[in-house]
């Protein structure tokens, strides 16, 4: 009974929100796309902060090289924070005028970072990561929702590029969702992560509320919380495609995910401010987040302990029938009439079928922005059977690293 | 003035409106989570009616077979009691469904659960002649189970038995909710001695306790053979 009333409140929760953000994208469809002054384009600077990404940097490097953007108004700004691979000398293989190599010791992102933007010269800064591949058009369709002075960052669209293996395919569906997800924010100024795969940034911001915290385990969350509560626009460009290399290993996934996770904790209390303000990324959005974190952690723990009560009833039963498994096997002429009727007519069961409708209409308006994706078909069942298990896990590893109090790092 | 009317729509664009949204999307939200409700209502509703007119057609198929079987004169070996078996445990089984679906306590549930025990007593009676007449006698489990608790878990694993039993073994069993309010079925547990749920008759023997696995159920069964 307890499991049915948190799948129906969490059910509710998520149809309010699918159906918000619709109605938010809506209005945002109306809205003009503003274009790049091309009369008189701004200088930027691209900030590639690396640690030991020997085999990505130079195709990272090359594909910031192809942007199409004023050479005299563009720089690139490769930061190496101490790697101990060749991340250095791969990159100094490409230092020109355009682009500066510096090398540190190793301090962390935001450190990396933080060296790079006190090299640049750009009006305006891109963060990179050494892994990201982008299409030519990024920078100027980014540059271009800057038109308004409030407008202080401005987020790409993030896909992943060609999942392999089944981990992989799980994060494609999560990102494209992503992709919905952000623009539904974007029309609610309710964008709570800049990305740090491709996000740009006004420099006037770090000049006047300093640059990204360094020992933070996510930067790029708490600069967009930090540029929210100071009443300024986060924009989302969706002509900006942005290719990523997500972890393809369960134990890399769960560091990145443990890392995400307890800095979300971290700064939704350090920014909490931001719940009491009349947006809807502080009455709506974020509480939503809590909620179903919340929510998700609260059915894991019924989930668990009813199969650990069911586990010693079937054990039971099984004892019964000497654990004689072919028997359990019974088919006849009203089999798969009653197996349909008993899934289909539970509430639970349309819901679960509402809900893959939702991410369908989610990944089709995905789909139409980021044109290459592969096998979405593949992807989207393999995401739909473990997505929330990997969820639950995840969060639960997050609440108890931020409960004992324990480091996590980035790798 | 025009730079304050400026900043002004520049306040405005940062505090989006929402509150329209936020209200019609909780109205939607709402219609949709009655609608799946309703949606799920109607299905056992639908499930509940088709059961009603199976349980017509089983009463007339009974009852027809029954004569048949009167007016043949070689009934003892033209008999058989796996005629319905399929059907009356779909049936069965949907009306747990049903409980599930609609609650324990649906009256049309329960008098569904009543015509379904009377169906099933009126078929245990027909094999009961059957063994008292003829020489190809079928052995009778009858079952009483209950679906409160503390029962409730040992009630579902007996069942859990019994189902594997009856595919392994030529076996009639009859499962009766110990709980329901009917007379014929305290007539029937008063008959073999039934006290307290989770009690099985086999052969007209009562288990003074419950088996603990199919093996001793088989023994069970093989040491109480129909006389």
């Amino acid at each position: 009974m307890l499991r049915e009333l948190l799948i129906y409140i969490a059910s509710y929760i998520g149809l309010f929100t699918a159906i918000f953000y619709v109605l938010g994208l809506r209005r945002r469809r109306e809205k003009k796309i503003p274009k790049f002054p091309e009369h008189n384009p701004p200088k930027v600077s691209i900030i590639i902060p690396a640690y030991n990404e020997e085999k990505g940097i130079a195709a990272t490097i090359k594909s910031a090289l192809s942007a199409d953007y004023p050479r005299d108004k563009f720089e690139i700004i490769v930061v190496d924070d101490g790697s101990t691979d060749n991340t250095y000398k791969i990159a100094e293989k490409f230092k020109s005028k355009l682009v500066r190599l510096f090398h540190k010791e190793n301090g962390g992102k935001g450190s990396a970072l933080n060296l790079g933007i006190s090299k640049s010269n750009g009006e305006f800064i891109f963060t990179m990561d050494a892994d990201s591949i982008i299409k030519p058009n990024s920078v100027k369709n980014q540059i271009a929702y800057f038109d308004k002075p409030k407008v202080m960052s401005v987020a790409p669209i993030i896909a992943i590029y060609k999942p392999r293996n089944i981990l992989e395919r799980v994060q494609q569906i999560e990102y494209l969702l992503g992709v919905f997800l952000r623009e539904a924010f974007a029309s609610l100024n309710a964008i709570h992560v800049t990305p740090g795969a491709f996000s740009s940034y006004r420099r006037s911001f770090f000049d006047k509320y300093g640059g990204f915290k360094e020992n933070e385990l996510v930067e790029d969350l708490e600069m967009a919380l930090r540029i929210q509560a100071k009443g300024y626009i986060i924009e989302n460009c969706m002509t900006a495609i942005v290719y990523t290399h997500p972890p393809r290993k369960f134990r890399e996934l769960a560091i990145q995910r443990r890392r995400w996770f307890v800095g979300l904790l971290r700064n939704i209390a350090k920014y909490k401010e931001l719940f009491s303000r009349k947006t809807a990324l502080g009455a709506i959005v974020l509480p939503i987040a809590v909620a179903a974190i919340i929510i998700s952690l609260a059915l894991t723990s019924v989930a668990v302990v009813r199969a650990l009560i069911n586990l010693r009833k079937e054990l039971l039963m099984l004892n019964s029938i000497n654990f004689n498994f072919l028997s359990l096997i019974d088919f006849n002429k009203y089999s798969v009439g009653l197996f349909l009727f008993s899934f289909f007519s539970s509430p639970i069961t349309i819901l679960a079928i509402v809900f893959v409708i939702i991410v369908i209409g989610y990944l089709y308006f995905a789909k139409s922005k980021v044109k290459e994706h592969s096998q979405i078909a593949i992807s989207l069942p393999l995401f739909l059977v473990l997505y929330s298990f990997l969820f639950a896990f995840w969060w639960v590893v997050a609440f108890l690293y931020s409960f004992l109090d324990k480091t996590v790092s980035w790798r | 003035m025009k730079k304050k009317t400026e900043a002004n729509q520049e306040d405005k664009d940062v505090k989006v409106p929402y509150l329209r949204k936020m209200v019609l999307a909780f109205v939607l939200a709402t219609i949709i989570l009655v609608g799946v409700f309703f949606a799920g209502y109607s299905m056992s509703h639908y499930k509940y009616r088709e059961v009603t007119q199976s349980q017509e057609g089983l009463r007339y198929s009974l009852l027809s077979f029954e004569i048949e079987r009167e007016l043949a004169e070689d009934s003892c070996e033209a008999f058989d009691p796996y005629l319905f078996t399929e059907e009356m445990d779909n049936m069965g089984s949907v009306i747990g469904i049903l409980e599930n679906r609609l609650g324990k306590r649906n009256q049309a549930i329960l008098n569904q659960k009543r015509t379904y025990s009377l169906l099933e007593a009126r078929h245990l009676i027909y094999v009961r002649d059957h063994n008292n007449r003829c020489d190809n006698k079928v052995p009778i489990i009858i079952f009483f189970y209950s679906n409160i608790k503390p029962y409730q878990e040992e009630s579902e694993r007996l069942g859990f038995m019994l189902s594997t039993l009856k595919k392994s073994e030529n076996v009639m069993i009859y499962s009766f909710d110990s709980d329901l309010e009917a007379s014929f079925l305290s007539i029937l547990k008063k008959k073999y001695g039934v006290e307290e749920p989770n009690t099985l008759i086999v052969n007209k023997k009562l288990l003074t306790s419950p088996p603990k696995n199919i093996d001793e159920l088989k023994a069970i069964l093989a040491d109480n053979q129909i006389q």
